[in-house]
Parts: structure tokens; sequence; C-alpha cells
């Protein structure tokens, strides 16, 4: 389970939110499995459009993607405090799915601690491949 | 036909259409009344905190004229009743060539009205290789 101690520190959360990122970095069951800790039954994700609430239908989603290897690359990774003393995080990367030629992606997370834990309670992720005329 | 949207969404997609229009229309000193007194926004990975603040980046950027494309905007709630937006679309600034850009904006309600509480943005051509 990730621990952030110190989410006062807005170094701090980009620090782990690299290595947070980092963690996806590795194959479908094993990132499923990562992100069991990282999202809540009220957690949401959107995925290419595509609407998943829950921890169960999340990781069912993921553990499911039609691929057996991904490497993420961060192109740029930006963090904010919000008023509910939340982190909202914006990634911009690249990512090659197993011979799939590499496709550009966006992301977007809200992290929000919880019995001081960080958890992630919202997820939203776009390829951006089709933004490109 | 009832629009079936969910208010979260058809909050999210109003904003994007009212915040986009008003940049475009090159009255961009209006937007600052989209933005929360104590708004974050990061503009290609630099923090402006407070509405003076980002209201002087956004009317100082270099071009005269512009116009936003929308190819993708998702929109979720979030467990404080806020919206978060994620958009993905294209700009052409003057007559910059056509660039991609990836926008967030975290929406808050206080006293019965809607504004920006957090908003990051980059541009997408860094994140294509040769």
């Amino acid at each position: 389970m990730i621990l952030w101690a110190d989410y006062d520190s807005r170094r701090a959360s980009v620090v782990d939110g690299r290595s947070r990122v980092d963690t996806l970095d590795c194959n479908r069951y094993t990132r499923a499995a990562e992100r069991c800790w990282f999202t809540i039954d009220a957690s949401c994700l959107t995925w290419e459009g595509q609407q998943f609430q829950g921890k169960r239908a999340i990781v069912e989603k993921l553990s499911s993607l039609p691929f057996t290897k991904i490497a993420h690359s961060i192109t740029a990774q930006d963090h904010q405090p919000t008023p509910d003393c939340c982190i909202l995080s914006m990634v911009v990367g690249q990512l090659k799915a197993d011979d799939d030629p590499i496709m550009g992606f966006h992301q977007s997370f809200i992290l929000k601690n919880i019995n001081d834990a960080w958890v992630c309670t919202n997820d939203m992720f776009r390829l951006a491949l089709h933004n490109f005329g | 036909m009832a629009d079936e949207r969910p208010d979260w969404q058809k909050i999210g997609e109003e904003f994007i259409q009212l915040y986009y229009s008003r940049f475009d229309t090159g009255n961009r000193s209006s937007l600052g009344e989209l933005y929360y007194q104590s708004a974050w926004m990061t503009w290609e990975g630099e923090m402006f905190h407070g509405k003076e603040v980002i209201v002087n980046k956004l009317t100082t950027l270099p071009f005269k004229t512009i116009q936003h494309n929308i190819t993708k905007q998702d929109c979720q709630p979030t467990p404080d009743n806020c919206i978060v937006v994620m958009v993905m679309g294209q700009l052409k600034a003057d007559n910059d060539p056509v660039m991609g850009f990836q926008q967030v904006f975290q929406l808050r309600n206080e006293l019965g009205s809607w504004g920006c509480s957090n908003d990051m943005f980059r541009l997408s051509i860094h994140n294509f290789g040769a």
C-alpha cells in the first residue's frame, strides 16, 4: 500500500506522484493488483469515455484490457492542492502496448487522504491518437 | 426528449463551453469571473495562485487571436461534491500551426454558484517523438 505522509509538501506530492505512476508500468496483472490499494468503492474511472464506478468495476476493467505488456513513459506531470485537501494530478505521456505503435495518452487523477492513506478517487484516461487531424 | 445527462456532466460541459467561448472571443480578462479568489492554475508547468495572478497570465499570453476545438471532454463527480473535467482538443493561435492541448479543471460550488478552483494546461506538442 502506498502511504504518503507529507501531503502538505507539494514537492513530496510531486515525487510521490511520480512513484505512483511508475508503479503502473508493469504487466496488467500486477497493475490491477496495485490499483486495488488506490481505489475505494466510491472511486470513478473514465476510460476512453466509458465510466466505471467502484473498486471492483475499475479493477475488472484494468485487468481485462486487451494487451499483455505495456510500458508508460511520462512526458509531463502537474500536481495541485485542491480546497478540500486533495491532490489533482495531470499526466501527459506515451505508452506502448504489446507490438502496437507508440501512442500518446492523457490521464488525470484526484487523490484524497482517507485515514492517513492516499487513495485515488477519480481517474480519467484518454489516448491522444484522435487528437490530431 | 429529456436531457438525461447527470447534473455534474451538464455543469461540466456548460463550464467548458463558457470558458472557451470567453477565451476565444478575445475578452480574456472576463475569464477571471470563472475562477475562485484562491484558485490555482498550472500553465505549461508554471504555477499561478490567486485569481488576479491567473488573469494576469491569461491576458498576457503572446497571441492576439485563438480558437479552441474540443476533441473530447470527460466529467466526473468527486467525493467532495466537486466536478473534475478533462478536456483534450486542438487550438490555433494567430498564424501558428494547429497544436493539441490538454486541460483539466476542478469546479466547486460555493453559495449556490459554480467556479473553478483548479486549472492545469499543457500543449501536447512535446508528447510525440520523431
